[in-house]
């Protein structure tokens, strides 16, 4: 017989309380076999599985410092059982702006977002969004621009100039393939996402000044990690 | 003194290196962090690649921000699939970190914006 979900939480929670990671790791795996098609259970994997190698590379005090984010998590699964989604969709928003580029996680974010059904349109329509663009190979496939600071076309310029020098960057420090950037200014907040099987795909924005980058962030991503090269 | 200030950024247990240059992207200190190299070819990173890069990339994106018309960056983060860098503007100079995938943003930034405050305090500058 299946274990009861609450009773999965609640095994979840005692290990990790205890930082006994190897069996956080364990029970998420077990669940993650028997509810192989739950996209939270596959991304909350992902997280616990990140503790369990951190914890063996390392002292427990590295591990402390995902303890925020498996709290998250595990507020997650419960949120996302429990249909909570506006709730769900914040720690999904948080998690994607940690960098974590897990597809489990997107699936989530869609299932907990239906304007992602399209995503260019739902990209297009982040709050305080003054232009944004959707480029391949240097070439704008989508734009739209909303504010009379800057056309989107500028915008999908020095964006392919800046990936092109952040990929240089990249290479000269080695922090691997970089997929995400942030700018954030006095007056607003530069967002660009890469595909990650395809660096020349990318999707960039520019948000006004006190507005949330994660937001517009994440809504990148989710075209970035789109199979297909998205247009309009 | 300078090295004094950004200690406590290279002493976190999510911190691969620390450095800080002048505007112009001079380097003028660079520390260790606490963890070890985050890839195999980060140990043969010299402080010389360190200095030509900050140089080249605070120019660069000084040159795109301004045809955004959005003024000298604050903050910014470079997301890897090994490590993140952490750029962040110190009204003299930058602050350049690179730190391990998992680290802990919340309180990464509460240690940067500390730093941010010190720095202040000792040049006198202030944004």
């Amino acid at each position: 017989m299946a274990v009861s979900v609450s009773r999965r939480i609640a095994a979840l929670q005692s290990a990790a309380s205890a930082e006994r990671w190897d069996e956080f790791a364990d029970a998420m795996r077990a669940w993650a076999e028997e509810e192989p098609d739950n996209p939270w259970v596959q991304a909350g994997l992902v997280v616990a599985e990140a503790a369990q190698g951190n914890a063996q590379a390392d002292a427990a005090e590295r591990v402390r410092l995902l303890d925020a984010r498996l709290a998250d998590q595990i507020a997650l699964l419960v949120d996302l059982r429990a249909g909570r989604r506006s709730e769900a969709c914040g720690t999904i928003t948080r998690e994607l702006a940690f960098g974590n580029r897990e597809p489990a996680l997107m699936d989530a974010y869609r299932w907990v977002e239906p304007g992602l059904a399209e995503p260019v349109k739902y990209f297009f329509s982040t709050p305080h969004l003054v232009a944004g663009c959707v480029l391949s190979d240097g070439q704008i496939t989508s734009m739209a621009a909303k504010g009379s600071r800057m056309s989107a076309d500028s915008l999908g310029h020095h964006s392919s100039q800046m990936w092109s020098d952040i990929l240089k960057l990249a290479k000269r420090i080695d922090i691997g393939i970089p997929h995400s950037a942030q700018v954030v200014g006095k007056d607003g907040a530069w967002v660009l996402t890469a595909a990650s099987d395809e660096p020349s795909r990318l999707v960039t924005a520019l948000v006004a000044v006190g507005a949330q980058a994660e937001e517009a962030a994440a809504r990148a991503q989710a075209i970035s990690m789109e199979p297909e090269a998205a247009h309009d | 003194m300078i090295e004094h200030i950004i200690d406590n950024l290279a002493q976190r247990r999510d911190v691969v290196r620390v450095a800080v240059s002048d505007r112009e992207g001079l380097l003028i200190a660079s520390l260790p962090g606490s963890v070890r190299a985050g890839t195999p070819t980060d140990a043969e990173i010299t402080d010389d690649l360190w200095n030509a890069f900050i140089a080249q990339f605070a120019s660069n994106v000084s040159l795109h921000l301004k045809n955004l018309t959005l003024s000298r960056p604050l903050e910014m983060v470079i997301h890897g699939t090994a490590d993140d860098l952490l750029i962040v503007w110190l009204n003299v100079g930058w602050l350049i970190a690179r730190v391990t995938s998992t680290a802990d943003w919340p309180t990464l930034w509460t240690t940067v914006r500390t730093i941010r405050n010190e720095f202040d305090a000792l040049t006198g500058e202030s944004s």
